[in-house]
């Protein structure tokens, strides 16, 4: 019934929309909106462990519709689950309307109701946002405010509830953000060549407790101040935040406060790049729901300091910020040799390195008696600047980029990485991978482009030695046809030396995207917070189809 | 304008609040129970786990911790089922059921360890990680016992039969069904722990088989007479790999439109 109401809604909307524009002078609006649906048709398999799907068939989608007049905004997104695809929490399951807002903008306000999105400095206290990927999603539901009392500064307040599901969490969160650009907001620093940007916010959560073994704070706050400083080709990006005592799950129910520090050095000019980053977390799990782990109801986001790869074979071992405790480290030199050097060649070669380290925080107990971690504690002691002894994660990687002449263009990649699958996905186990990728690029012609990767991972550990081949052409602007096969030809089992091959191809027109794959996915464990998710194998049909309009 | 940003502070600002907690443990005694008053609500706390999954030891300890402070009125039954239950090389033993897996499928559990405590807030709302079972035991037990259920049970040879009586303690009117379960105890088998493999773990409360299948059996259809007797008797086959001194017979009684558990009870056998 309630999936109908919703369908005649949307049907009332499309045919509205020949009804917006310009009638005469008379401005009625307009409406954009973007639309995705991903499909999928699964096989069992029992080898690869696909599982059988009840369902055979499983499909997400939604729908953004935005209305816009003068100063008015609205919008709604339709979404649905029947049921959600394999690798998203079953939560997602049917059809509704989640997310609505209306926003009113006059001189220096802007008044939003509803549903939204904001970030506070880096958010390490405060970022509703969504990954539609990964099925994450903790809009606001509430009200939000911003507001600009003078020049070069802009304050920003909410107040709300953060979505779970179909449903939202009970806890209610709420903030206030300040940015002040000294540069905009003070005349006699306009020209001046140091360029400041402060900033300072405050979040706090209630939550309810009805726990019988502890007494739990009902409001934690947290506090944040930044500071973006730059002078010609430096830019230095800074914030410490901190959030008082917030025992939880996924701390372990301990008393002790948190602390967070992101420091960014950036340095550019045409043909260099260099990054400097440095970041330590302690006990910065923050949410509106002291019981929630994996993904729900985050109220903060802790950026990941290091590469994140996108090559199918070494994104089976990505890294993600332990949210009670990591101390990291990355940097990144980017340089292209010039065009007509030694090593530049005709066109010039680009070269990337990037290093990153994530370690586990130096902990000490509180006294004689009380374990690190020890609920109902403080948890434990730890020295700001000293690094503790596990490592969580390590990861060396070059890319090369050369273009060899008008048709041929190389991209080399190495990477050496070391993964402590027990901090990350909590089995046992510490893996050692290197992995080599040649992708190659062809141009036929004007509009025909073939390119090539080749892939190989080597480890000991986990599923062992993998190798991966992938041939893909492109029509542009509309077609692509590829052909993948990852073959797992290392696994100690031999029965698990499997081919993982996948059939793609997509046609692209105007705003609208079509996209299939048939073939085989490996599985992958996710885990956060002492809570794991398996995202099984599948095997069968999957379609994906985008439109914006 | 000044007086605008001022207020706009003030509004925002004092929405929020920081509560500082000096002395983190509850004083009071929260609980205990009362084994010999039937007449008490009781909790089913479903603990669905697997003997490879790295976290499932804590969910385990969190149920004792919860029977420790609630004792009889706490009653938890450890469904193995879904990925991290599968037997494989060096987790030979199969707790797996017919009965957990299709509960597992129904329920949509997808991430473990995770639970449902009287299987309340379904749809949508049932599926508490283990960390959450705390508050929603301490909610169930606040509720006002609807029904008193009355269990025995007896192994006769290769048959174990079980009589349930329930009696109800106000005017309902749905269908209600008793489902009745075998558990064990002191089961020893591998079993992952965070990084680790403890090859002597024991496995405790583990659903061995129902009685009545899946969904049980209909107690009572439309309005019940209040204080009237409502008995069934359940059989079914006894394995001989289960330890008859280790286990317990757990039945309970739901509202088959909500699933919401009314009242458990459990003996040893």
């Amino acid at each position: 019934m309630r999936g109908n109401r919703v369908v005649g809604l949307l049907f009332l909307l499309f045919c509205t929309t020949t009804v917006f524009g310009q009638i005469g002078n008379t401005d009625l609006g307009q409406i954009h909106g973007n639309f995705q649906t991903d499909f999928q048709y699964y096989r069992e398999d029992t080898l690869i462990g696909a599982p059988d799907v009840p369902e055979d068939f499983l499909l997400n989608g939604f729908m953004n519709l935005n209305y816009t007049r003068g100063n008015f905004k609205a919008g709604i997104r339709f979404e649905s689950y029947e049921n959600a695809l394999l690798g998203f929490d079953p939560r997602y399951k049917g059809t509704g309307i989640p997310y609505r807002y209306a926003t009113y903008t006059q001189d220096d306000w802007e008044i939003t109701a509803g549903n939204f999105y904001e970030q506070f400095g880096s958010g390490l206290i405060f970022r509703a946002y969504e990954e539609r990927g990964l099925g994450f999603d903790n809009a606001m539901d509430g009200i939000r405010v911003k507001f600009q009392p003078t020049k070069g500064v802009r304050l920003t307040g909410v107040i709300g509830q953060q979505r779970f599901y179909f449903d939202k969490g009970e806890g209610i969160v709420r903030g206030i953000d300040v940015d002040w650009n000294l540069n905009e907001s003070i005349d006699s620093l306009a020209n001046n060549r140091w360029r400041v940007i402060l900033g300072g916010s405050f979040v706090s959560k209630y939550q309810e407790d009805r726990d019988p073994r502890y007494n739990l704070p009902l409001n934690v706050g947290s506090w944040a101040g930044r500071a973006t400083i730059s002078r010609g080709r430096w830019t230095l990006f800074t914030e410490a935040a901190y959030k008082i005592n917030d025992p939880s799950t996924v701390n372990n129910y301990i008393y002790k406060d948190g602390h967070a520090l992101l420091v960014n050095l950036t340095y550019s000019r045409k043909g260099l790049g260099l990054l400097l980053a440095a970041k330590r977390i302690d006990n910065m799990n923050y949410r509106s729901d002291r019981t929630a782990t994996v993904n729900d109801l985050l109220i903060n986001y802790l950026p990941a300091m290091t590469k994140q790869h996108t090559y199918r074979l070494p994104a089976l071992y990505p890294y993600a910020t332990q949210p009670n405790g990591e101390m990291g480290l990355q940097g990144e030199l980017t340089y292209t040799f010039k065009r007509n050097s030694p090593l530049g060649g005709k066109y010039g070669t680009q070269v990337a390195l990037n290093y990153s380290v994530a370690q586990s925080l130096d902990l000490n107990p509180l006294n004689d008696t009380t374990g690190i971690y020890e609920p109902g504690t403080d948890g434990y002691d730890s020295d700001f600047f000293s690094w503790g002894d596990e490592r969580y994660f390590q990861d060396l990687n070059i890319e090369i980029t050369k273009k060899v002449n008008s048709k041929w263009k190389f991209i080399g990649t190495y990477i050496y990485e070391e993964y402590n699958r027990a901090v990350i996905e909590g089995k046992p186990g510490f893996i050692y991978m290197q992995a080599a990728i040649l992708e190659a690029q062809y141009k036929i012609s004007r509009n025909h482009t073939l390119r090539f990767e080749a892939q190989g991972m080597w480890t000991d550990q986990d599923r062992g030695d993998w190798a991966m081949l992938l041939v893909e052409y492109s029509i542009s602007p509309n077609w692509f046809f590829a052909v993948q096969d990852a073959y797992n030809y290392g696994n100690p089992e031999e029965i698990r030396q499997i081919h993982y091959y996948i059939f793609s191809m997509g046609y692209t027109r105007g705003g609208t995207r079509f996209l299939a794959n048939y073939g085989k996915q490996q599985e992958g464990i996710f885990c956060v917070g002492g809570v794991c998710r398996n995202v099984p194998a599948s095997n069968g049909l999957s379609v994906t189809i985008t439109s914006t309009f | 304008m000044k007086k605008i940003a001022f207020l706009f502070v003030l509004v925002f600002g004092l929405t929020a609040g920081c509560d500082y907690i000096d002395d983190p443990i509850q004083g009071g005694d929260s609980g205990g129970g009362n084994p010999t008053d039937s007449l008490v609500q009781k909790v089913l706390v479903e603990d669905y786990t697997g003997h490879k999954c790295p976290n499932c030891p804590d969910a385990a300890t969190e149920a004792e911790d919860l029977k420790a402070i609630y004792g009889d009125q706490v009653v938890i039954v450890a469904v193995h089922a879904g990925f991290f239950a599968s037997p494989s090389t060096g987790f030979e033993t199969d707790f797996t059921t017919p009965e957990g897996d299709a509960m597992n499928g129904f329920f949509g559990f997808a991430a473990y360890p995770t639970g449902m405590v009287n299987r309340k807030g379904y749809p949508g709302q049932h599926v508490l990680n283990f960390q959450a079972w705390p508050p929603a035991v301490a909610d169930a037990l606040l509720d006002e016992p609807r029904a008193d259920l009355n269990l025995t049970a007896s192994l006769d040879g290769n048959t174990v039969t079980a009589d349930v009586e329930v009696i109800y303690q106000t005017d309902l009117d749905g269908d209600y069904a008793a489902v009745v379960w075998i558990t064990e105890d002191g089961i020893i088998a591998p079993q992952v722990y965070v990084g680790q493999t403890i090859p002597d773990y024991e496995h405790n409360h583990v659903l061995r088989t129902s009685l009545n299948s899946t969904w049980g059996d209909t107690i009572s259809s439309g309005p019940v007479e209040v204080l009237t007797p409502y008995t069934e008797t359940y059989s079914t086959s006894w394995n001989a790999e289960w330890n008859e001194q280790n286990c317990h017979v757990v039945a309970f009684l739901y509202d088959m439109a909500t699933f919401e558990v009314l009242q458990v009870e459990e003996i040893s056998l």
